[in-house]
């Protein structure tokens, strides 16, 4: 292959995924990478951002059992009482069904609660569909893991 | 010689497809609860013969302790005797069907006996389903107990 056409081949390719034969390893590391640009948008306060990540029929769950819609979420994130805390992923794996995912693992959470530094660490799960070339988010949960 | 179809005619053919396409996808959906109800017979018959039907072999579950199930570490959970429920309902469920994937948000309330003692416990659930050939089966699931008020 010339570099012309690999180049060429290159940018079609960026410009049209769609044309790509994806194989599951590489929609996996998609998957992944979404669930990390998902973490920057929450310690950013991004809605524009999430808005894109997140599917108009989006629900959460959160570590008190309470349910959100997708308007709830971001409305929540945009609070100006919420103090978005510093999140890192400890483990993280995805399975790809088809058009359909899911991601499983666990974030580890630095925050200050009543002036007091805390780590938290919850297990998540997130389905995520295709659309098209796009994946978004149709449903996440988080359970507390107790310190032990 | 082909009758010339009348505008009328296509209309009323496009609302019995689209009709037939939201049937076909909240039938769809109404079996998936139906599988959810039989997941909670199940769980009260401790019946892991029909939940090996019920979740795909890849399924996880992750419990209201954060702790994470492989499908065969699930039905032991239900098999060993020290786990007694005595009723497993859901209160409330929804499902949204994507495809050839269901996703169900619900309640579950589970009664029973572990390790000598009764509990009642509220939990919010979601259920991700995806259709095979062999139909219907749950591939994640995951609780959090509602704490909430």
């Amino acid at each position: 292959m010339t570099k012309l056409f690999r180049i060429a081949a290159l940018l079609l390719l960026t410009v049209f995924p769609a044309f790509a034969q994806n194989s599951p390893n590489d929609e996996t590391g998609r998957i992944i990478a979404l669930e990390h640009a998902w973490n920057r948008a929450i310690e950013a306060k991004d809605t524009k951002a999430l808005e894109q990540i997140l599917a108009p029929t989006f629900v959460g769950v959160e570590t008190d059992g309470s349910l959100a819609n997708k308007s709830a979420f971001l409305a929540s994130i945009k609070d100006p009482s919420y103090q978005p805390s510093q999140t890192v992923y400890e483990d993280i794996r995805a399975e790809i069904y088809g058009d359909t995912a899911i991601t499983i693992g666990v974030f580890r959470i630095r925050e200050t609660q009543k002036g007091k530094r805390i780590t938290l660490r919850q297990r998540f799960i997130d389905t995520w569909i295709k659309k098209g070339a796009t994946w978004q988010c149709v449903a996440s949960q988080v359970t507390l893991i107790p310190a032990k | 010689m082909k009758r010339p179809v009348s505008l009328g005619a296509i209309l009323l053919a496009a609302a019995v497809f689209s009709a037939f396409a939201q049937n076909a996808a909240t039938d769809e959906g109404g079996r998936v609860l139906g599988l959810e109800k039989l997941w909670n017979h199940a769980i009260e018959g401790k019946d892991t013969k029909a939940l090996d039907q019920l979740l795909a072999s890849t399924f996880v579950a992750v419990e209201i302790d954060g702790s994470v199930s492989s499908k065969s570490e699930f039905l032991a959970s239900i098999k060993a005797p020290e786990y007694q429920p005595s009723q497993a309902v859901n209160e409330d469920m929804s499902v949204q069907v994507y495809g050839n994937s269901a996703v169900v948000v619900g309640i579950f309330r589970i009664k029973g006996v572990e390790k000598g003692k009764p509990y009642v416990h509220r939990e919010r659930f979601i259920d991700t389903w995806i259709k095979r050939d062999q139909g219907w089966q749950c591939v994640a699931s995951s609780a959090t107990l509602i704490t909430a008020k």
